[in-house]
């Protein structure tokens, strides 16, 4: 299945649309660092307003690592669907090109065939994925340098430890690499049905932006749906920024304040990609392939 | 003579629609075998049962001896197939298109032969332009060279010639007639181009709304003492009631208001031209279809300009 893998990674680089979600990204990530770069002190000023009033804080708030947590938090909700601009294409883009039927009537089993789109998928996710932390972080570090890391919510604020930052970026874009695969697997299941690609890709924007607007209802009639939305575990990864206390009110190294909630976000989303998938493939398999 | 593909009570139906019904033929190892009928017919559902593209409502498809549903992957191995127009790779090049479908039809080819397919179907000076540049009969004829490229026993080619202009139309013609004399390799060949169908196939399957109506070596299928006659005269009325009354009344073809169609042997053409003037019907034309058209719209009882694409 592997060289079926590399022709389909072959084939997804060859094709100008796949960069458009890389500029985007590096576009809206360097807007957001010139803007704090520029901005940035005056802007935490205002926010920390009602902190500094009652607490003296030091060293730098500003640093590179609130800037990824900033970064992180506005894009992984609009990721999603520079991915879905991918996957949407890659069965129903196949189809209008009438090139689907070409790849059937070859010496390769239809699982095969599309457990390597969706792998090819997989990595095209990551590489955004990585290409976001490489932006978000690291050129974030360079520019804003390091420090604790403070964040703000509306009851209290955590401040995280310099040295107990990384790993926690890293748990943090593993899980977004689980959200954005699940995003990929929903365009990449919608895109079977199409034999263009604009439907699948719309339909995919639509479901994330609706169960988005669902998550941020706060009405009991909604609330009761939003267990079952993925996009409420979608945002699991800041979970990986909640620290644990000791009885001294210390803070725990290397510890998460609510570690099965988190899994348990992981979990669902995993099973929203295995769901897919396997939908996908039982679907495609007994599949007539008429375009 | 082996047989390479053999169908027996092949029938596929989308919702109430049958598409093929209860279809049998058998294509044998050299053949070149025309597969024909209008548009419509049931031709390329056909042609995607046999690439396991479609599932078969009923029936069973055997090739190379094998069951389609059992070996499949074995007998794709050594089939070749192109279905319709297919567009390929726009972002591609022809050259990146050809070596993309050699490596999924697991061949390793070298770049050279890759070139020499490409420079059989002549498109060697494109090679490396992007295929969204390419004319469509150059689409085509790339779509030729992704079938030839695995160096199949079996050639599947759905409406070959679409797209192409007439230049083109004959060196693919004389590629699948050199390639099944030459390299011994067996094709079927579906077209809705009649003509096409005769000046390659030695064997031939017709077909009209998913239902076999013939099938036979071409020499058997067609009487060449027979012809097709579309006439149209000054008063079609009175050459009606003429004919009817003739002993050519069961020479009658459906026909239209004006034309009227004949299925008369040749040697009667000159007697039906003497009577209609001596009736006082004035003759605005006679014109013979060709053999295999004669002998297709007789069986599918369609106007011969209908069939041409003249209403």
């Amino acid at each position: 299945m592997w060289p079926l893998v590399g022709i389909e990674l072959f084939k997804i680089f060859r094709k100008p649309r796949t960069f458009i979600a890389f500029a985007a990204v590096a576009s809206i990530v360097g807007l957001i660092q010139l803007g704090f770069y520029v901005d940035g002190e005056s802007y935490m000023r205002f926010g920390m307003q009602a902190l500094t009033d009652s607490f003296q804080v030091e060293g730098k708030v500003l640093n590179g690592y609130l800037m990824a947590y900033i970064i992180l938090q506005t894009l992984l909700v609009h990721v999603p669907l520079l991915i879905a601009l991918v996957a949407g294409d890659m069965i129903s883009g196949e189809a209008g090109l009438g090139t689907l039927r070409l790849l059937a009537a070859r010496p390769v089993s239809r699982t095969s065939l599309i457990l390597s789109k969706f792998i090819a998928t997989s990595v095209y996710t990551l590489a955004l994925l990585i290409w976001m932390a490489i932006w978000a972080l690291l050129v974030s570090i360079l520019l804003f340098g390091t420090d604790d890391m403070l964040i703000l919510k509306s009851e209290v604020v955590t401040q995280v430890l310099e040295k107990d930052i990384l790993w926690r970026y890293l748990a943090a874009f593993g899980f977004a690499a689980l959200a954005l695969l699940t995003v990929a697997a929903l365009a990449f299941f919608l895109s079977l049905f199409a034999e263009n690609s604009i439907g699948p890709i719309m339909a995919t924007m639509s479901i994330v932006i609706l169960f988005t607007i669902l998550n941020t209802l706060n009405l009991p009639i909604f609330n009761s749906l939003k267990p079952f939305l993925f996009t409420t575990h979608m945002l699991g990864w800041k979970g990986f920024f909640d620290v644990q206390v000791n009885e001294a009110n210390e803070q725990i190294i290397g510890s998460v304040e609510n570690l099965p909630a988190v899994l348990r976000s992981a979990g669902v989303l995993l099973l929203h990609i295995v769901g897919f998938l396997a939908a996908t493939v039982f679907i495609f398999r007994r599949k007539d392939i008429l375009s | 003579m082996n047989a390479l593909v053999e169908v027996r009570h092949l029938s596929k139906r989308f919702g109430s629609f049958d598409a093929v019904h209860d279809l049998s033929f058998t294509v044998y190892e050299g053949d070149v075998f025309g597969f024909l009928g209008q548009n419509g017919a049931g031709k390329s559902t056909t042609i995607r049962m046999l690439l396991s593209l479609v599932r078969p409502t009923s029936g069973e498809i055997r090739v190379f001896g094998k069951e389609l549903r059992e070996a499949r992957e074995e007998i794709l191995l050594r089939t070749g197939s192109i279905i319709e127009n297919p567009d390929l790779y726009p972002y591609l090049t022809g050259f990146e298109n050809l070596r993309l479908f050699t490596r999924l039809g697991r061949v390793d080819a070298s770049r050279l032969a890759l070139m020499e397919r490409l420079e059989q179907v002549g498109l060697a000076s494109r090679a490396h332009d992007a295929v969204r540049t390419y004319s469509q009969g150059m689409k085509q004829r790339l779509g030729i060279a992704v079938a030839l490229v695995q160096d199949p026993l079996l050639v599947i080619l759905d409406e070959p010639t679409n797209g192409l202009d007439p230049q083109g139309i004959v060196d693919i013609r004389n590629l699948i007639l050199r390639l099944n004399r030459e390299e011994g390799k067996t094709f079927l060949v579906s077209s809705h181009l009649l003509n096409e169908v005769e000046l390659i196939a030695n064997r031939m399957l017709i077909i009209d709304k998913g239902r076999k109506i013939a099938e036979g070596s071409v020499r058997e299928l067609i009487d060449p003492e027979r012809v097709l006659l579309e006439l149209e005269t000054t008063d079609s009325g009175a050459t009606v009631l003429f004919m009817q009354a003739s002993r050519w009344s069961d020479a009658l073809r459906p026909s239209t208001s004006d034309r009227l169609m004949l299925d008369i042997s040749r040697d009667d053409v000159p007697r039906i031209a003497q009577s209609l003037v001596e009736q006082g019907i004035g003759i605005r034309s006679m014109k013979p279809v060709n053999s295999l058209e004669a002998y297709f719209l007789s069986l599918t009882n369609t106007p011969a300009h209908v069939a041409a694409g003249r209403d």
